[in-house]
C-alpha cells in the first residue's frame, strides 16, 4: 500500500501532463500532414529547429516570447522545403524527411559551434524560459487546483488545441478540405481544390506546431538547448500519427498514454527495477495500445503482421528483438 | 698528446654532450592535444592545464580543434603524428576513440593519453580520474545534509538523497557505488534513490526524473548524466530543492540550488603528465595515471551561495573524511578495475 502511494499520487498526475504537452504539440502538427495525405517524419528535425531558434531568439532579444517566434520560424522554414520538395517536386516523402532530420541535427551542432564555440548545451547567456502560468483562485481547489496550475503556457495551448482541432477538421472549411484531399485527391480535383496549397497549407501548420513543440522544450520544459534534444520525441509522435489516423482525439489518447507510462516508469526505478526494462515499457504500453485501438481500422493488416510474427517466432524464435521499439523511436 | 689526456677530452666531450643534449631535450619537450570541446569545461580545464606547463615548464603546445567535421578526425590524428614532434598527444571526447585506436597502432612511438576514461588497448596512456573518491565525498555531503532536513534552509525531513544517472553503465555506476558509500559511511539511515535517464541528451527526462525523485522524498539530488544531468540542475531551482553537479564546476547553472560541484581537475592531471615528461619519467603505454583525491585530481567544490548554509559541523566531517580517504584510512569501491 505505501509503494502505491509513492507511485500513484497527485505529482504522478502532474508529471503526465508535463512529459505528455511536448508529444502532443508535435502529433498535432503532424495531424495535419497526416490528413492531407503527406507521410511527414520530419516532425523530430523540425522539433529541433524549433527547439535550437527558439534559444538564439531568446538570447538575441531578451525575449522568450520573441524566441518562441524565431523557433517557430525555422520551423516553418523546414517546413516549406519539406513541401517544395515533397509536394511541388514529388520527392520520396520518407527520404526528405530523413534528409531535413540529419540536417537539423547537423545544423543546430555546426550553428551552436559557430556562434557560441562550444558543443553539447546552451544555457545562460541571459536565457529566460517561458514564465509558469498560476491561475486565479486555484487554491480553493485543492489537489485539483495543484494538478492544473503552474505549468508554462504552452503546455495549456497542446491541451486546449485538441478540441480545436476536432472542430476544425468537422466544421472549418480549410479542415474539411484537407482531409478531403488527403482521402480522395480526384474528389478534390474534381471540386476544385488546389491540392498543391492544401498540401502547402497542411505542412505550414504541421511546422508551426513543431516549432511550438521544439521551443516548448528548449524555453518550458527546460531553459537550454541540448544537441539532439528532441530525443526521439518527433519519432514517437509519427508512430502515434501512424496509428491514430491523425485525428486529435485519438492523438491525445495515444500522447496521455505515453506519457502516463512513462511518468510511472520513471517512478518504478526507484523500487529498485532495472532501467533498462523500465525505460522500455512506455514505447512497449504505447505500442500495444496503439495496435489495440486501431485494430478495428486495419484488422487485416494487423492479423497479417501478427502471423507474420508467429511465423517468425516459430521458426527462429530470435529474430525479434524485444527492444525494436526503443530502437525505432531512435534518430 | 698522451692517449691518456685523448682519453679524458673525449670523456669531458662526450659528457659535455651528454648534458647538452638533456637540456635540450627539456626546452624541446613539445606536446599536442586534440578535441572538439576546448571551449567548455573540461576542455577548458585541459587548456588550463596546458598553459601552466608552456608558462612554467616551457614547452611547447599545441592545440586541434576538430569541430564537428566527423569525418576526417583520422586524417587529423596522422596530421598530429606523422612528424613525430609531440611527446604526448592528449585526447579527449569519446567519439574520437575509433581515430585514435588507429592512430595508436598505426604510430607506435607517439605517446597518446586518453583523457576521462581507460580503454582496452594497451599502447595508449590514460588519464583517469578518481570519480569514486569524488562521488563519496558528495554522497557524505547530501546524507548529512539530508539526515539535518528541515533545520537547514529549503529540505525537507524525507531522509532520503536521489541520483541520476545517464545510462547504467561501469563508468556511470563508478560514480554511483562511490556516493552511495560516501551517504552510508557519512549517515547510514538516509535511503538513497538511484534512477537513469536512459540517455545524456534529453535534459527534459533529467528534469522529469529529479522532480519525481523529490516527490518521494529526495531533496538532494547528484546528477552525473551530461546534458541530461543539466535538466537535473534546472530542475533543482524549479522546484526550490538542491542538487550537486559533477565534471566541471556547474555551480553557475542553477545558483542557489546547486549545493556543490564534484570536479574532475584535468588542469592538475594533464600538468603533472607533462611534467613527468619534462623530469624525464618515461610514460609506459597502456599505464592509467588516476587523479585522485590525495593529489587535488579530483575534489568536491562547495558552492558559494550554499556553502554558508551548510552548517559547520557538516563541513568538519566532510573534511574529515577527506583526509581518511586521502591516507588510505578509507578505500572507495570502484566497478571499473
Amino acid at each position: 500500500m505505501e509503494v502505491l502511494e509513492r507511485l500513484l499520487n497527485v505529482t504522478l498526475v502532474i508529471a503526465t501532463i508535463r512529459t505528455t504537452a511536448p508529444i502532443l504539440l508535435v502529433a498535432l502538427g503532424g495531424s495535419f500532414t497526416t490528413k492531407a495525405g503527406i507521410f511527414n517524419i520530419g516532425l523530430e528535425g523540425q522539433m529541433l529547429v524549433g527547439a535550437f531558434f527558439a534559444v538564439i531568439g531568446t538570447i538575441a532579444s531578451g525575449s522568450p516570447w520573441i524566441g518562441v517566434l524565431c523557433g517557430v520560424a525555422a520551423a516553418l522554414t523546414l517546413a516549406l522545403i519539406f513541401a517544395l520538395l515533397v509536394v511541388t517536386f514529388k520527392a520520396n516523402e520518407v527520404v526528405v524527411g530523413l534528409a531535413l532530420n540529419i540536417l537539423a541535427g547537423g545544423m543546430t551542432v555546426s550553428l551552436m559551434k559557430a556562434i557560441f564555440g562550444t558543443r553539447g548545451s546552451i544555457f545562460g547567456h541571459g536565457l529566460v524560459g517561458l514564465p509558469p502560468l498560476k491561475l486565479p483562485n486555484v487554491k480553493d481547489l485543492g489537489w485539483f487546483g495543484q494538478m492544473i496550475s503552474g505549468y508554462t503556457p504552452l503546455v495549456y495551448l497542446a491541451f486546449i488545441l485538441v478540441p480545436v482541432l476536432i472542430l476544425f477538421y468537422n466544421r472549418a472549411r480549410l479542415g474539411l478540405y484537407i482531409r478531403v484531399v488527403g482521402e480522395k485527391p480526384e474528389a478534390a480535383e474534381a471540386l476544385g481544390i488546389s491540392i498543391t496549397r492544401i498540401r502547402y497549407t497542411a505542412s505550414l501548420l504541421c511546422g508551426l506546431l513543431a516549432g511550438l513543440a521544439g521551443a516548448h522544450l528548449s524555453l518550458g520544459y527546460t531553459t537550454m538547448f541540448t544537441e539532439n534534444m528532441s530525443s526521439g520525441r518527433g519519432f514517437m509522435a509519427v508512430a502515434i500519427l501512424i496509428f491514430s489516423n491523425g485525428d486529435p482525439l485519438k492523438i491525445l489518447l495515444g500522447c496521455l498514454l505515453f506519457g502516463f507510462s512513462d511518468a510511472l516508469s520513471l517512478r518504478l526505478q526507484t523500487l529498485g527495477i532495472s532501467s533498462y526494462l523500465v525505460l522500455a515499457v512506455p514505447y512497449l504500453v504505447a505500442l500495444i495500445a496503439l495496435f489495440a485501438l486501431s485494430y478495428r481500422s486495419r484488422p487485416r493488416v494487423i492479423q497479417e503482421t501478427l502471423a507474420s510474427m508467429g511465423r517468425a517466432l516459430s521458426v527462429k524464435s530470435n529474430t525479434i528483438k524485444p527492444r525494436t521499439a526503443t530502437d525505432a523511436s531512435k534518430p | 698528446m698522451s692517449s691518456w689526456s685523448r682519453r679524458l677530452v673525449a670523456l669531458c666531450g662526450a659528457s659535455a654532450f651528454a648534458l647538452m643534449s638533456q637540456a635540450a631535450l627539456a626546452k624541446d619537450v613539445s606536446v599536442a592535444a586534440i578535441s572538439g570541446y576546448f571551449a567548455q569545461g573540461f576542455g577548458v580545464a585541459i587548456v588550463e592545464g596546458l598553459k601552466k606547463a608552456e608558462k612554467d615548464l616551457g614547452v611547447k603546445v599545441k592545440l586541434v580543434d576538430t569541430g564537428n567535421r566527423a569525418l576526417d578526425y583520422e586524417e587529423q590524428f596522422n596530421n598530429l603524428a606523422k612528424g613525430g614532434e609531440y611527446d604526448l598527444v592528449f585526447v579527449m571526447g569519446w567519439e574520437l576513440v575509433d581515430a585514435l585506436q588507429k592512430a595508436a597502432e598505426a604510430y607506435p612511438n607517439t605517446k597518446f593519453v586518453f583523457i576521462d576514461g581507460v580503454l582496452d588497448s594497451k599502447k595508449i596512456i590514460y588519464a583517469n580520474f578518481a570519480q569514486n573518491q569524488g562521488s563519496f565525498l558528495a554522497g557524505a555531503l547530501a546524507a548529512l545534509m539530508a539526515e539535518k532536513g528541515s533545520e537547514v534552509e529549503g529540505l525537507g525531513d524525507g531522509k532520503a538523497i536521489g541520483f541520476v544517472g545517464g545510462r547504467d553503465i561501469p563508468v556511470i555506476r563508478d560514480f554511483l557505488v562511490g556516493y552511495e558509500q560516501g551517504a552510508k559511511t557519512a549517515a547510514p539511515d538516509v535511503r538513497l534513490d538511484a534512477v537513469f535517464a536512459g540517455t545524456f541528451d534529453d535534459p527534459a527526462k533529467g528534469s522529469e526524473l529529479t522532480m519525481a525523485l523529490y516527490g518521494q522524498g529526495s531533496d538532494i539530488v547528484y546528477n552525473v548524466a551530461g546534458p541530461t544531468g543539466e535538466g537535473v540542475l534546472q530542475a533543482s531551482a524549479a522546484a526550490g530543492k538542491y542538487s550537486i553537479g559533477v565534471d566541471v564546476n556547474q555551480c553557475d547553472v542553477a545558483p542557489g540550488h546547486v549545493m556543490a560541484s564534484m570536479l574532475k581537475n584535468a588542469n592538475v592531471a594533464v600538468y603533472d603528465l607533462v611534467k613527468d615528461v619534462v623530469d624525464g619519467k618515461t610514460l609506459e603505454p597502456g599505464s592509467i595515471h588516476t587523479a585522485d583525491v590525495k593529489s587535488g585530481g579530483v575534489e568536491l567544490l562547495l558552492c558559494p551561495g550554499v556553502a554558508d548554509k551548510i552548517p559547520a559541523d557538516v563541513k568538519e566531517k566532510l573534511e574529515a573524511l577527506k583526509a581518511d580517504i586521502a591516507s588510505g584510512k578509507i578505500t572507495v569501491a570502484t566497478t571499473t578495475q
